[in-house]
């Protein structure tokens, strides 16, 4: 394992994922609460409550924009619903925050699952653009029912709700009330991103591919993170009736929104603390004083196009560059462990995956022609051909990415063709890719405990509030990637930067990742590619090691030595038809496979590779 | 009723002739310029500022309109969104928004927020078929079907149309094959441009030059898109004509409020049911 | 005239990952020059290198007596350098002329070489068939005719072709080996990156061999030592 093991003393601690203690948000924090008592004017507390209003709402886009990767201007609409129905209710008599609070969340998850729902499933631009237009739309539907909503001219004399009984109607009560919420929020915002919950959000921004291959059902992932945005949104429209008691229609226009983008942006989309930083600007800015206002447009336009295509990452970018600049500590030799070819890995519940006669086309092409292969547990069967052949498709098949044209795909007794790809994955098959595909911002540990996030569930409630039930699953994660990492000889580079690391310690990464995930197949997909000799031969130890462990290993190959090594089984592809099968000594001394294969054509009394037979 | 038919085709007229310049934005950069519709707002801006303080002629404010746009819009291109190419949607949608704003914020500075009348095309109503239509709003028709006509020609009849959608669905073959790729989306961008600003007297006269308008001609287009199929020039003008008819039917039949209601339901429908819309087939751009 | 198209101590990637360590090769007028390798070795990335689609961390590219290095990729193939990519890349939502048309782009008058379409109608007469059929209908092979007879609408002096068999059937290789050694007889110089060993080696005059981003064989293609060095560098032995 010299190769590998050289790579260790060079991962030195800047490369080290750094997770800042929060400091200086709990000093924050105290200073926020403590603020009427230092001596601060009324301006101040007013502008605080309005910077932490637009924090909420610009938090809940960063989760499902920044984490979620989905951009839905939802939030205007929600943050409008969480004000008019704290209105509303009010009018009828309701003044306990607790009923109203409770109110403006209902709502927020109505609203939200109602246009979360379909809306996910559009993605992309067509849910940004229709969540634009239902913010164009919100005046017309505000209008509509005047009687109801007060129409143009609003809803006025709301007055300062109570709160199990305590009336928060002197400044300081409600102020505090305001900075209380807000802090529970970014609390519970922060233990979301740092749990499992933050690494799978992580694997789901970088590749939904590569979610899916883990078992993570990308569609109920970005639904959940979308509703979850919708609750600040909410809790923030019924702060804001209750700041100065009076709403109306241009409370929530389309300016709105966009200093709402802005903000998100100028703080940085993917960070937690982002939005507080965003909100202060944009309300301490552009939205502050009368003479302010009319530059607000200009000053939100060039944040945009200036966060936009320079900083996309923010101030929170800037500041994490910062961090690691200067957070560095001294390097460490990292100590090198000796491969252990009877390395733990543990034992593996293998399933025989069967291919009968499959066929697919693109497009005009027949790219695989009725193939029909097994793949034992606890055996290596190798897929081998030119490029062109069929290979990948066959793999993308299993995994599910593509659709069957004919034929059958069974894991043991279950056909598993025509499900999704997230639940072929969960049903056991894992698999490496070509690229190896590493999500940025996770250390090698948590690149590896993230295959265990689909398999081994827990709610979000027990996330944000950090049961015990939380904190023993995350410690189960960190042992089964300790254990994974360990079987494929990277154990001491736990906290390395996952991105930061070789080619060839990423592929062994890809490897301990699908253990972690207790697969049933292993489909690897070249894995030996710019590797060089010394690599690959670990590697085809490691995979030999897998299969002995119980699983039914798929390895794709261009490396002719390799498969001939590693593997008890060859399927060999052209064209998208098998032209042999057979052990690897038969391989070899296949004409048919020389010529259509190789492209060599053999001299009498010699083998494929030209030794005397 | 004629009236309000009359009516809704010529709001779905600029909401065609936007549709087209976004349109030819699409096809040139795959990506959908938030930002265009400002142009026609800046045209109408322009018209008015050429009839009603330089008072020059029409052929003068409409050469105006479209150099100026045409400057602005290859500016757009070379400073937002050439650097942009492939971040993907974040990227692009935030930065077309962005200088979207910042337009429509420039303008606010300088003009005020009142909507000012463009002078150019005489206002009184004529009959035909049996309803009545204003001079304005028969030329809008008009000149939405010829550049549709117009536009449809060039991409597919010359070898430069030909040209400009082949490397819109292949960038680097294009590139390989000695095409200049970048002064391609350059020129189109620029034509968007001319047309959304050259047109200023014409739309202008419907519409008066008020600056905020380009946040929901900006959607419209969005859906005359949706509807017509992204990079169809013939898919955008029907897609146009059938916003323009359910904001008026809507409005007449419904009340004021629905006008907008009713176009998100139809956007919404048409999102679900055919994604790539009636007539077009997503150009995916491939490296 | 003899226009050498060379590449020069090159090194070249993507990004932070170099690919490409120190490579130099010669593609000369009217020979076939092979590029041999297994995957991942830099095939791809030399010709991506040599038409200007990647710039290289190091080294130059010549031709004749210009060098090219800075020479923006859609300026190359009006100096007479054409590259037909791997995985068929030609415009499949328009049709077979559309795309030979747009191929003209390049050439020293375009007009003339768009009236001039029938050479490559005689050189694919499959293709005159197919003429107004979108190029996304047509099979694998028929495409790949597609992506050469497009490259040389522009009458290149130098044509590169990365892995034109890929996913072909035999019968429909042998065609396109007719066809480059027509071109060879017509004086252009053809860079081929192939996979399969014997079939580029049928028409080659020249081989390199590339291994992991290095040179590791460059040769005449006659000499018979070369065979049992491509063979053991296929099969992974070391080289």
């Amino acid at each position: 394992m010299a190769t590998l093991k050289a790579a260790a003393p060079r991962v030195s601690a800047a490369l080290t994922v750094i997770r800042s203690r929060p400091y200086i948000p709990i000093v924050l924090a105290a200073l926020l609460v403590l603020q009427p008592w230092l001596g601060v004017d009324q301006q101040w507390i007013r502008q605080t409550e309005l910077v932490v209003i637009l924090a909420l709402i610009v938090s809940g886009l960063n989760l499902s924009f920044g984490y979620g990767g989905e951009l839905a201007l939802g939030q205007v609409a929600i943050y409008a619903g969480g004000a008019y129905i704290t209105a509303i209710l009010a009018e009828h008599g309701v003044g306990d925050m607790a009923v109203t609070g409770l109110a403006a969340i209902g709502l927020a998850l109505v609203i939200g699952l109602l246009s979360g729902l379909p809306g996910i499933r559009l993605g992309g631009w067509a849910l940004a653009m229709v969540s634009f237009f239902l913010v164009l739309v919100l005046p017309n539907i505000i209008n509509q029912f005047p009687d109801l909503t007060g129409g143009f001219a609003g809803i006025a004399g709301v007055d300062r709700p109570t709160l199990f009984g305590i009336s928060l109607e002197s400044t300081n009560a409600f102020y505090l009330t305001v900075v209380i919420l807000g802090i529970i929020w970014f609390v519970f915002m922060r233990n979301l991103v740092v749990s499992r919950y933050g690494v799978a959000l992580r694997v789901l921004r970088q590749s939904p591919v590569l979610a899916r291959s883990l078992g993570i059902s990308v569609y109920r992932l970005k639904v959940t993170v979308y509703l979850l945005g919708a609750i600040p949104a909410g809790v923030a429209g019924m702060l804001f009736t209750y700041l100065d008691g009076f709403i109306s229609p241009s409370s929530f226009t389309f300016s709105v929104a966009i200093s709402i983008l802005a903000a998100c942006i100028l703080g940085g989309k993917d960070t937690i603390y982002g939005p507080i930083l965003g909100a202060a600007f944009i309300q301490f800015g552009p939205s502050n004083s009368e003479s302010f206002q009319k530059y607000s447009l200009v000053a939100y336009g060039a944040f945009l196009v200036i966060f936009g295509l320079f900083l996309s990452g923010g101030v929170g970018e800037l500041w994490r560059r910062l961090v690691s600049r200067f957070g560095r500590r001294t390097a460490q030799v990292l100590d090198a462990s000796e491969f252990d070819a009877d390395a733990a890995i543990p034992p593996l519940r293998g399933t025989d995956l069967r291919l009968s006669d499959v066929s697919k086309r693109f497009g005009g092409n027949l790219v695989l022609d009725r193939v029909s292969l097994t793949a034992r547990a606890g055996h290596v069967t190798a897929l081998i051909g030119p490029n062109g052949s069929g290979k990948t498709t066959l793999l993308n098949l299993v995994s599910g990415y593509y659709t069957l044209g004919s034929g059958t795909i069974s894991l043991g007794d279950e056909r598993i063709d025509g499900r999704s790809s997230h639940r072929i994955a969960r049903a056991g098959v894992a698999r490496t890719f070509q690229t190896p595909n590493i999500p940025e911002g996770l250390s090698v540990d948590e690149t590896v405990e993230s295959a265990r996030f689909a398999r081994h569930t827990i709610g979000i409630l027990p996330t944000v509030l950090r049961l015990p039930v939380a904190a023993r699953t995350r410690r189960d994660d960190r042992d089964a990637a300790a254990a994974a990492l360990d079987a494929v000889g990277l154990g001491p580079l736990g906290t390395a930067t996952a991105t930061a690391v070789p080619l060839g310690t990423r592929r062994l990464l890809e490897v301990a990742r699908a253990i972690a995930s207790e697969p049933a197949v292993l489909l690897l997909d070249e894995p030996a590619s710019g590797l060089d000799a010394h690599e690959v031969d670990e590697l085809a130890r490691l995979i030999r090691a897998v299969a002995a462990a119980g699983a039914a290993v798929v390895l794709v190959e261009h490396n002719f030595q390799m498969v001939l090594g590693a593997s008890d089984h060859i399927y060999v592809l052209a064209e998208g038809a098998v032209i042999a099968e057979g052990d690897p000594a038969t391989i070899r001394d296949d004409e048919a496979v020389a010529r259509s294969y190789l492209g060599i054509t053999t001299e009498p009394g010699t083998d494929v590779t030209g030794s005397r037979t | 009723m004629v009236t309000t038919i009359w009516a809704g085709l010529s709001v779905g007229a600029i909401y065609a002739i936007a549709g087209l310049t976004y349109n030819l934005g699409y096809i040139a950069s795959g990506v959908f310029n938030f930002a265009q519709a400002q142009f026609v707002v800046v045209g109408t801006f322009v018209a008015y500022y050429a009839g009603a303080n330089l008072k020059v002629s029409i052929v003068l404010a409409i050469i105006g309109g479209a150099l100026f746009c045409a400057v602005l819009a290859g500016l757009e291109d070379v400073i937002a969104l050439r650097p942009l190419a492939g971040s993907g949607l974040s990227g692009e949608l935030i930065t077309t928004v962005g200088v979207a704003v910042l337009i429509e914020g420039i303008i606010l500075l300088v003009a005020g927020p009142d909507p000012q009348r463009v002078p150019y095309i005489q206002s009184d109503s004529f009959t035909l078929l049996g309803g009545r239509i204003l001079p304005a709003e028969a030329l809008l028709i008009v000149c939405a079907v010829a550049f549709t006509v117009i536009l449809a020609t060039l991409s597919r009849r010359t070898t430069l149309g030909v040209t400009a959608l082949a490397a819109a669905e292949n960038r680097r073959a294009a590139t390989l094959r000695g095409v200049n790729v970048k002064a391609l989306s350059l020129g189109a961008f620029m034509l968007a441009g001319a047309i959304a600003g050259g047109l200023g007297p014409v739309i202008g006269a419907k519409t008066f030059a008020t600056f905020d308008l380009g946040d929901g001609l900006a959607l419209k287009a969005f859906v005359v898109l949706a509807i017509g199929g992204f990079g169809s020039f013939g898919g955008a003008l029907i897609g146009g004509m059938a916003v323009g008819l359910v904001e008026a039917l809507s409005t007449r039949w419904l009340g004021d409020n629905y006008a907008n209601i009713m176009v998100l339901v139809v956007l919404v429908l048409i999102l679900l049911i055919k994604p790539s819309g009636l007539f077009g087939r997503r150009v995916e751009r491939t490296v | 005239m003899t226009t050498v198209l060379e590449m020069r101590s090159i090194s070249s990637g993507y990004g932070d990952v170099r690919v490409l360590w120190d490579v130099s090769l010669r593609v000369p007028p009217g020979e076939v020059t092979v590029v041999l390798g297994r995957n991942g070795a830099g095939k791809s990335t030399t010709l991506l290198t040599l038409a200007g689609v990647l710039k290289p961390y190091s080294g130059s590219v010549w031709f004749g007596e210009r060098e090219l290095t800075t020479v923006p990729a859609h300026k190359r193939p009006k100096l007479g350098i054409a590259l037909v990519q791997e995985g068929k890349q030609i415009f499949k939502q328009r049709t077979v002329e559309e795309n030979l048309l747009v191929g003209a782009w390049a050439a020293q008058s375009p007009r003339a070489a768009r009236k001039d379409i029938s050479r490559q109608y005689d050189l694919f007469p499959i293709l005159a068939k197919k003429r107004s059929d979108l190029a996304g209908s047509l099979s694998g092979g028929q495409q790949q005719m597609v992506a050469i007879a497009q490259a040389l609408m522009a009458r290149p002096k130098v044509l590169m072709l990365d892995e034109p068999s890929a996913g072909l059937a035999p019968s429909i290789v042998l065609e396109i080996l007719a066809v480059i050694r027509q071109l060879r007889e017509q004086g252009i110089g053809v860079l081929l990156v192939e996979q399969l060993v014997d079939q580029a080696m049928s028409v080659a005059d020249s081989v390199l061999v590339l291994d992991a981003g290095r040179v590791a064989y460059s040769g005449n293609a006659a000499d018979a030592s070369s065979r049992d060095l491509l063979k053991s560098l296929y099969l992974g032995t070391q080289v």
